[in-house]
């Protein structure tokens, strides 16, 4: 071990603790805000419900996307890694984060942390930790010397966190009202 | 993989910024809750419904409700209407306010004296409101907002209908024009749109044909 990876490693902590910091930031504001019942929301859906459920799935054909790509990326796949691959998760991750920034933005805004069942506690808890996740691994990209299985981890957490809020709630939604604009 | 340093953290400003100015839009839009004080404005509140005649100007305003009456109002918000539904059965008032969609609250109290009172079960929520004329000048909280409304008698078959069975309750407002406006919220405490209920009162729920009870003031609405 060189004196190296002992700063990466701290950087790696810090990183840590501010997506932490976030995940439980979030959750933090979501219980003490007043739930507001109304947010704004996108035109031409049958109601802000759909909205959302939409704009989270897009965000998960997305990180789907970013999945495969991560793979592709670190030679899983087998065969040559086409040179764009690694921009297009790059791009695809972005437009997957932005795609549900709205829709927790609407949750936090809206209705806030709630543990009324286990499905919505478990999507309050997912959505929190995707964020605190996210967070974490953007911060990571911008470390040097990191040990080689730290952003795949941290990617996979990324991605772990949000197919849960996906499956606690696009999914629930779907299977309630049915495949619905 | 990318070594451009600067690209996660655009990243995380980006996602930072789109979700502050959404958060900026939603705050911006917030109506300030009315002080108690304040009458209610004539300006700030709708009705579909047509009002009676007023009664004449000569004789006072009346003090006590009718024995049975309906008022319902439609309340514009920021982000859609909430239908309000009153009823007064004697000394007790039960009222019911849903945005036909996800939104909904039960509330019940006295009507005494022209002045309504009313709270949901879980005292977040609350209705209060005094007879104006022939109409009821009101302010409706549901947790932090709170809405200023004018509701206008309607008459049978307008008003407040529920179905309730297996723990799914299914609540329907009907106005004097037939528009229906209703709520489901199933057992595990989720709600959607309710069911179409029909002229004839029936609505088919879970798959199966039922009749709504028109509610009274001894009706008891979990």
């Amino acid at each position: 071990m060189s004196s190296e990876p002992d700063t990466a490693g701290i950087g790696a902590a810090v990183a840590l603790a501010i997506g932490a910091l976030v995940a439980v930031g979030l959750g933090v504001f979501g219980k003490v805000h007043d739930p507001q019942f109304f947010s704004i929301n996108v035109a031409g859906f049958s109601s802000g419900v759909a909205v959302k459920t939409w704009l989270a799935t897009v965000a998960i054909v997305l990180a789907l996307f970013q999945f495969g790509s991560a793979f592709a990326m670190y030679g899983l796949l087998g065969g040559r890694t086409p040179a764009w691959i690694s921009t297009a998760h790059v791009w695809s991750g972005r437009l997957a984060v932005l795609a549900s920034v709205p829709v927790a933005v609407h949750c936090l805004y809206a209705l806030g942390f709630q543990g009324t069942d286990t499905r919505v506690l478990f999507h309050s808890l997912f959505g929190c930790f995707f964020y605190g996740a996210f967070v974490t691994k953007m911060l990571l990209l911008t470390r040097d010397g990191l040990p080689a299985w730290v952003i795949p981890i941290a990617g996979g957490l990324v991605f772990f966190g949000l197919v849960f809020t996906w499956l606690t709630s696009a999914l629930w939604f779907f299977q309630t009202s049915g495949i619905i604009v | 993989m990318p070594k451009n340093k600067s690209g996660p953290l655009l990243t995380l400003a980006a996602v930072a910024a789109l979700g502050g100015g959404i958060w900026f839009a939603n705050v911006s839009q917030e109506t300030d809750p009315p002080s108690p004080a304040t009458p209610v404005a004539q300006s700030t509140t709708t009705t579909t419904v047509t009002p009676p005649a007023p009664p004449p100007p000569s004789s006072p305003p009346p003090v006590a409700f009718p024995a049975k009456a309906n008022y319902i109002s439609k309340i514009p918000t920021a982000a859609g209407i909430i239908t309000l539904e009153v009823t007064i059965d004697g000394q007790t008032a039960i009222a019911y306010a849903c945005d036909g969609n996800a939104i909904e609250v039960w509330l019940r109290g006295s009507a005494t004296n022209g002045a309504l009172a009313l709270t949901s079960r879980d005292q977040t929520s609350r209705l209060t409101g005094r007879l104006d004329e022939a109409s009821i000048a009101g302010a409706l909280t549901i947790g932090a907002k709170s809405w200023d409304f004018r509701a206008a008698p309607v008459e049978a078959p307008a008003g407040l209908y529920v179905y309730e069975d297996d723990g799914v309750r299914n609540s329907w407002i009907v106005d004097s024009g037939g528009t229906v406006t209703g709520v489901q919220r199933r057992a595990d405490g989720t709600t959607g749109p309710a069911p179409t209920l029909t002229k004839d009162g029936t609505a088919v729920v879970d798959g199966a044909a039922v009749t709504a009870t028109k509610v009274e003031g001894e009706t008891d609405v979990e």
